[in-house]
């Protein structure tokens, strides 16, 4: 970033050269919208396993429409007992070893175990599953469209050290804004 | 001479970068409020249990066994169970039943009664709960156990499971 000149509000310069530098500004503050943006989701993407919740991606579409392929969801860690129908939740799956985000339907306590009964909004069969009281189960809060596929592009680790980079140069930028000392005002 | 005129001067590309940055970071966070889903609202009975605990001085029944006619505790509904206690002493006695966690957690919002030959004897909270039953000698009493939980405390009581016991405090009654 060449950081332009200061520019004097109170002057008479040209309006050809005040109309270029708005310019530049906008197109400055356009990129910088969709750089933040993108660090946004980066952060609400990588940042929920720092507290205490986890992010998946959606790689099936037994959750269509609520839960699309290449959705990412973030999942907050519950207890069984704080469980509700209706809440989308992540298990384990009974049948095989994968994970599963599925609708729960029927929760049912006894003694200690907790027996659920899930269903995919889009499948026909629910699968019925059991949870030990002080085991946890992940409680779908948010989930964000596409994301996944973004994620996925950024799993290799050359692609991963690329946004890492970024992020620092992104952060490198600021704090040379910052720091930079300013030109005298003409 | 006059002193040279002060000129307001203002960075524009360093306000675009950090507005942009900012706004930026707005959207994002704007787009994560945007994709929460809704929490389920359906209703899951809590699981409660209610046992009570042998005595030297009184006879029980019945003992270990489950006193509850249900077990599934609605918010708004109650449960209830009967337990026969017989003084086995020659002298009257205040027997006082305790109630304590065996297993899980009973939430604190729990209500209890008790009544004994259709007269209450306490009403209140679980944590307070601290009647006292006088028996005569060789006299028994049936006494009853209402547990319930306030609507208003739903959440807290929903989906939780637990065992509690009723212990037999004895001392002898005065005259």
């Amino acid at each position: 970033m060449s950081g332009g000149p200061n520019v004097l509000i109170a002057g008479a310069h040209t309006s050809s050269r005040s109309a270029r530098l708005f310019a530049r500004a906008c197109l400055t503050f356009a990129l910088w919208v969709v750089l933040g943006f993108g660090v946004g989701l980066l952060a609400i993407v990588t940042l929920p396993s720092v507290l205490g919740y986890q992010s998946l991606t959606v790689v099936s579409g037994s959750m269509v429409p609520t839960l699309g392929v290449g959705s990412v969801v973030i999942d907050e860690v519950i207890s069984p007992a704080d469980a509700r129908p209706g809440d989308i939740v992540t298990f384990k799956d009974p049948l095989r070893p994968r994970q599963l985000t599925h609708r729960l339907q029927k929760v049912r306590a006894e003694g200690d175990t907790y027996y659920m009964v899930t269903q995919g909004d889009a499948n026909d069969v629910p699968e019925r599953w059991t949870v030990p009281r002080d085991g946890h189960i992940g409680k779908v809060v948010a989930h964000l469209p596409k994301l996944g596929y973004v994620r996925a592009a950024l799993s290799s680790r050359h692609a991963r050290l690329g946004a890492l980079g970024a992020v620092l140069l992104l952060g490198a930028l600021m704090l040379v804004d910052v720091w930079r000392p300013r030109r005298p005002a003409q | 001479m006059a002193a040279p005129r002060e000129r307001t001067t203002v960075n524009l590309p360093s306000i675009a970068r950090w507005t942009g940055l900012l706004v930026g970071l707005s959207l994002a966070l704007v787009a994560l409020v945007q994709a929460r889903v809704p929490a389920g609202t359906g209703q899951v009975p809590a699981f409660a249990s209610l046992k009570a605990e042998p005595s030297v001085k009184l006879g029980v029944t019945p003992v270990g066994r489950e006193l509850l006619s249900k077990r599934r505790l609605i918010p708004g509904e109650s449960v209830s169970g009967a337990v026969q206690v017989s003084n086995l002493t020659g002298a009257p006695l205040n027997a006082a039943p305790r109630l304590r966690t065996l297993r899980g957690e009973a939430p604190d919002a729990l209500q209890v009664e008790l009544l004994a030959g259709g007269r209450s004897l306490y009403r209140g909270g679980i944590a307070d709960f601290h009647p006292t039953v006088r028996l005569g000698a060789r006299a028994s009493r049936e006494l009853r156990f209402r547990i319930s939980a306030p609507r208003a405390h739903a959440r807290e009581v929903e989906g939780r499971s637990f065992d509690l016991g009723v212990r037999w405090a004895t001392s002898r009654a005065g005259r």
